[in-house]
């Protein structure tokens, strides 16, 4: 399978099938089965060319289009839960306190997907996503705060605790039927969260550390970059 | 939407413009008819088993995915942030189309699926891989399989 055509154009692999979908889906859409399976049968009938090398593209695109914002028929994701209202905590002083607070906002919405999707991406740190919270936030005031595993490498565990944090936001925010694309969903979590604006100053902190994997974890793995332009 | 075309300019051209393996030749065998044929998937998107060790950079390691994981035990620790997850969140088929091969194997489309199946996390130099692939090579022939399919993210 090839989602990056020029990469493909250059490896020059036996056999490959283009794909012009999102990073992420190689095989088009979740929860389209019929389409799911038009691809990969698609792709594994190149094994019956009897030449190569073969580069074929895939004629369609996923189910339901491109199911972007901009799209005629599509009225764009819109996230459940409204942030704003009631008594706030201050990000700077207390920032587990604010992503606590978003975090309660969201637990329905959370439910809901858990009992849609049948599973969770949450869960990779190990540790349960409230000391996720516990350890970025005390990362965020000292970061010599040891970790809270030490079988893995501190700033795989940092990430770890950042993407249980992330799949809670996101799972929650598309619990509601309809398409939601990664773009409009990230513009929300990174830009008009209390966690978004919490990320982004642990990303400037990493990025001023003496350790090096860390700060280029600053660079490259944390903010996505359809959202750098928020960085400090 | 997490689509090359729109990466940001700049960043959009270095995706593009990235360094890739280059190969003298392409090698290229031909095999039994695809109804005959056992499929192993190998997937870059840093899936494994839940409880098993969550990738790290550059390792070049691998993770083995038994045929019958239950869905919700299959999970992502991919270090990139820069491809979509939420179809992955909904359904694990839409990157590592375990269920979709195991239904071409009832149709007939296919020979059969394999025990074992892969994950690499793609971002990792290629060369680092190597020797995780030799390992599963040898761990395919024994395990009869004559299709391999890469599934990227």
């Amino acid at each position: 399978m090839s989602l990056v055509r020029e990469h493909t154009e250059k490896i020059r692999p036996p056999r490959a099938l283009w794909c012009g979908f999102e990073l992420g889906r190689p095989f088009g859409a979740p929860n389209e089965p019929d389409f799911q399976r038009r691809v990969l049968a698609e792709a594994l009938a190149l094994l019956e060319r009897p030449e190569g090398p073969v580069l074929d593209d895939f004629p369609d695109g996923p189910p339901g289009g491109s199911a972007g914002a901009g799209d005629e028929d599509n009225e764009g994701w819109t996230c459940p839960v409204n942030f704003g209202g009631g008594e706030e905590p201050d990000l700077e002083k207390d920032p587990a306190g604010a992503v606590r607070r978003e975090m309660a906002l969201l637990r329905p919405w959370y439910g809901l997907a858990l009992e849609n999707n049948g599973k969770t991406m949450a869960g990779v740190s190990g540790i349960g996503i409230e000391r996720c919270v516990d350890y970025l936030s005390a990362f965020a005031l000292d970061p010599d705060t040891p970790p809270f595993r030490t079988d893995i490498p501190r700033y795989n565990f940092f990430k770890l605790c950042v993407d249980d944090i992330k799949a809670y936001y996101f799972e929650a925010a598309t619990a509601r039927p309809g398409p939601a694309t990664d773009k409009e969903v990230a513009d929300w979590y990174y830009g008009r969260s209390a966690m978004g604006e919490f990320l982004l100053k642990l990303n400037d902190i990493c990025s001023k550390l003496d350790d090096p994997v860390l700060r280029k974890m600053s660079d490259r793995r944390l903010i996505p970059v359809h959202q750098h332009h928020l960085k400090a | 939407m997490v689509r090359v075309d729109e990466f940001p300019d700049g960043f959009r051209e270095d995706y593009l413009n990235r360094e890739m393996p280059a190969f003298d030749e392409s090698p290229f065998v031909l095999g039994p008819p695809l109804a005959e044929r056992r499929v192993s998937l190998i997937s870059t998107a840093g899936l494994h088993r839940k409880g098993d060790r969550p990738f790290t950079e550059e390792s070049g390691d691998f993770r083995v995915i038994p045929k019958d994981l239950p869905d919700e035990d299959l999970v992502m620790t991919h270090v990139s942030s820069n491809f979509d997850r939420i179809g992955f969140m909904k359904d694990a088929d839409v990157a590592f189309p375990i269920n979709r091969l195991k239904e071409l194997a009832a149709d007939g489309v296919i020979g059969g699926v394999a025990d074992y199946h892969y994950s690499f996390m793609g971002a990792t130099e290629p060369g680092k891989m190597e020797p995780s692939v030799a390992e599963i090579a040898a761990a395919m022939k024994a395990d009869k399989v004559d299709a391999a399919m890469l599934c990227p993210v």
